[in-house]
């Protein structure tokens, strides 16, 4: 990553200090210390408490003293060294004022979310994320006793997340919205997402078209409510000639369901003789599985705190970079997905062979 | 190094080192004896990743880190014994590893050879605990004296009754499925099945009879990754639809009997979500099946 950051740190003069947020990656061995040898802290001493703790990263927010000092710039390699971290992120320093005067960047302070935030390399961005967006119930009932206000938040979140990604020209995305196993769920609250989703079918969809997104779902449709499916089957029609996001939605999905229709339709093409079974392997099956069904994800983000992919997408998560984080869906904003860019952009995917080999 | 102590000192620091092992071994105990107090796992699932970096930071060359992985093998099958648990199986060798350079493939080969040649051995752990082992994966695609070699091992082990363990060597998830759905899809050519028969039920029975196993035992409890990677890397795809995921950070030579507890208690917190998900996915499968 090329480090051209600064963060400008701003002491307020009442308290003589000023806020810089890490992004912090333990490494085995270091303990979190400021030394006093560095020639840009003249701080006495430094405070933290974690932000947007995730599974493997956290967002620290570091409390710098000084009392000489009114501001300070603090070089990012500098701060890496000193706290051995993984990188700087200074949201906080950030948006107050311009960390550096590069252009690129002031523009990007003036609206976060509309382009691609700083040490995100566009060439290195998933290029189809998955989602599964755990937590709406937990959530509604810590905020509001109830489950389903949950879920209304949940959709909101989705927006967001939607916005960030037709901003970020990240051209895939699909989202776990209800799992075959869900149904077991209390039926006031199966009653509530169906209701949710054919509203969200019918009004909010609408503006998502208006931003030339393609939407398509996936699933068994035939135990959905039939007014249901007629507006799934018009806004695939409505939409497809959309090019600038594609969004699946799986709707009463579950992975393995996905690999046995696979099967069925491979047997059907068999009995038709379009295909031999001994052309049957991993290539072909691979095919169908792109045509009829989902593609293979690079990020899969799980919200929540569970550990287990629920069958969603058992085929495809294959390689995929799974990213599991203690937020609530609800509480999911831009930032973590940021969080979710930087993590993955670190990985080194080699996919069974060795790193600069052929393959 | 006893060289520099004299003739009296080498007496006591032998019975210091005793004392101290035997120490040790009795906490163990303890430690295992309180773990199995609690909800053990039946099934635990291994990717053994990280040997290479391991043997990189040490300054050696990357594929000296197998055989060094292969001691934390034998360590954590002790472990298992002691811990009760039932079955456990091991991603050694997928089959995008034949992309690897011939040196380090002619390496593993050796190790594996070298693994299997041990557990004919009687005073192996294998024959001691009567582990049943099964090679799990595309066996054809090895050399002829590794497959012999393999087919003995499961030969002499298939009476046992004790813990399973199972080998993936030569292995992916998804050439697993793709095999199995070759065999269902021949059965249903020649009219043993017919195609209301396709259902997940069913592949899950093909895919069990490839591995060997029955159906109830197919699926991981816990799946874990060391050395910090969060990918399942096209390991048991089909079974991990409801698996624990426990990703480590370290490196599988690393990977100590400490790391090994703290996994297991990890389990145990949280055991009863995990058991009420099972629940209700086994309720589930009974209803679409009883439909």
């Amino acid at each position: 990553m090329r480090d051209t950051n600064f963060c400008r740190v701003n002491f307020h003069s009442s308290f003589g200090c000023g806020w810089i947020l890490l992004n912090l990656q333990w490494k085995p061995g270091y303990s979190f210390c400021l030394t006093r040898r560095a020639p840009h802290f003249l701080c006495s001493s430094y405070s933290y408490r974690p932000l947007l703790d995730s599974w493997k990263l956290g967002f620290v927010a570091v409390k710098l003293f000084s009392r000489a000092r009114r501001w300070a710039h603090l070089p990012q390699n500098e701060l890496k060294k000193q706290f051995c971290i993984f990188s700087v992120v200074s949201f906080e320093g950030m948006e107050k004022a311009p960390a550096t005067d590069d252009p690129k960047l002031t523009e990007w302070h003036k609206s976060p979310k509309r382009s691609l935030p700083p040490l995100l390399d566009p060439q290195k961005l998933p290029k189809h994320i998955a989602v599964i967006m755990d937590g709406n119930g937990r959530w509604g009932l810590h905020h509001f006793s109830c489950r389903t206000r949950g879920h209304r938040a949940g959709v909101d979140a989705l927006e967001e997340l939607i916005d960030c990604c037709v901003h970020w020209q990240i051209p895939l995305l699909t989202v776990f919205a209800f799992s075959c196993e869900n149904w077991k769920r209390p039926s006031e609250e199966v009653d509530f997402l169906f209701l949710l989703f054919s509203e969200m079918v019918s009004h909010k969809l609408q503006r998502l078209l208006e931003e030339n997104i393609r939407i398509r779902f996936v699933g068994n449709m035939e135990d959905l409510p039939p007014s249901l499916q007629q507006d799934i089957i018009e806004v695939e029609e409505l939409s497809r000639a959309n090019s600038s996001l594609e969004l699946t939605i799986a709707l009463n999905y579950s992975g393995r369901q996905d690999i046995v229709n696979i099967a069925r339709r491979m047997l059907r093409d068999a009995e038709q003789g379009l295909l031999h079974s001994s052309q049957v392997d991993e290539k072909l099956f691979q095919q169908y599985m792109q045509q009829y069904s989902i593609a293979d994800p690079d990020l899969l983000i799980r919200t929540g705190g569970e550990k287990r992919l629920s069958n969603f997408m058992l085929w495809q998560v294959a390689y995929t970079e799974l990213y599991m984080t203690d937020t609530l869906w609800p509480d999911f904003t831009w930032k973590h997905l940021y969080e979710a860019c930087l993590h993955y952009q670190s990985r080194k995917r080699k996919y069974g062979g060795l790193l600069g080999s052929p393959t | 190094m006893y060289d520099s102590l004299c003739f009296t000192d080498f007496g006591v620091a032998a019975w210091i080192s005793k004392l101290y092992g035997i120490f040790i071994s009795k906490i163990t105990s303890l430690l295992f004896f309180l773990v199995q107090l609690g909800p053990i796992p039946r099934h635990l699932a291994i990717i053994m990743d990280g040997n290479r970096r391991w043997a990189k930071q040490r300054g050696l060359a990357p594929s000296e880190g197998h055989p060094w992985g292969s001691k934390t093998l034998t360590n954590a099958l002790q472990w298992c014994y002691d811990s009760g648990i039932r079955q456990l199986t091991l991603f050694a060798f997928s089959i995008e590893n034949y992309k690897r350079p011939e040196e380090e493939r002619q390496r593993l080969f050796e190790l594996a050879k070298e693994k299997l040649t041990e557990m004919l051995d009687s005073r192996d752990i294998i024959q001691r605990y009567r582990v049943k082992v099964k090679l799990v994966g595309d066996l054809s695609l090895l050399p002829e004296d590794l497959q012999r070699l393999m087919h003995s091992v499961m030969k002499e082990t298939a009476e046992n009754e004790g813990p399973r363990l199972n080998i993936c060597f030569s292995y992916t998830a998804r050439d697993e499925i793709c095999t199995a759905l070759v065999h269902m899809l021949n059965d249903i050519l020649e009219r043993k099945l017919s195609f209301k028969d396709i259902d997940a039920s069913l592949l899950d029975e093909y895919i069990a009879r490839g591995q060997g196993l029955s159906k109830e035992c197919l699926a991981p409890d816990i799946i874990l990754r060391t050395s910090g990677e969060a990918r399942l890397s096209d390991f048991l795809l089909w079974q991990s639809s409801y698996s624990l995921l426990y990703f480590s950070d370290r490196m599988w030579p690393d990977f100590g009997l400490w790391d090994f507890l703290q996994l297991l208690f990890w389990y145990q917190r949280h055991w009863r979500e995990y058991q009420q998900l099972r629940q209700r996915q086994e309720h589930c499968q009974r209803h679409k099946e009883g439909v």
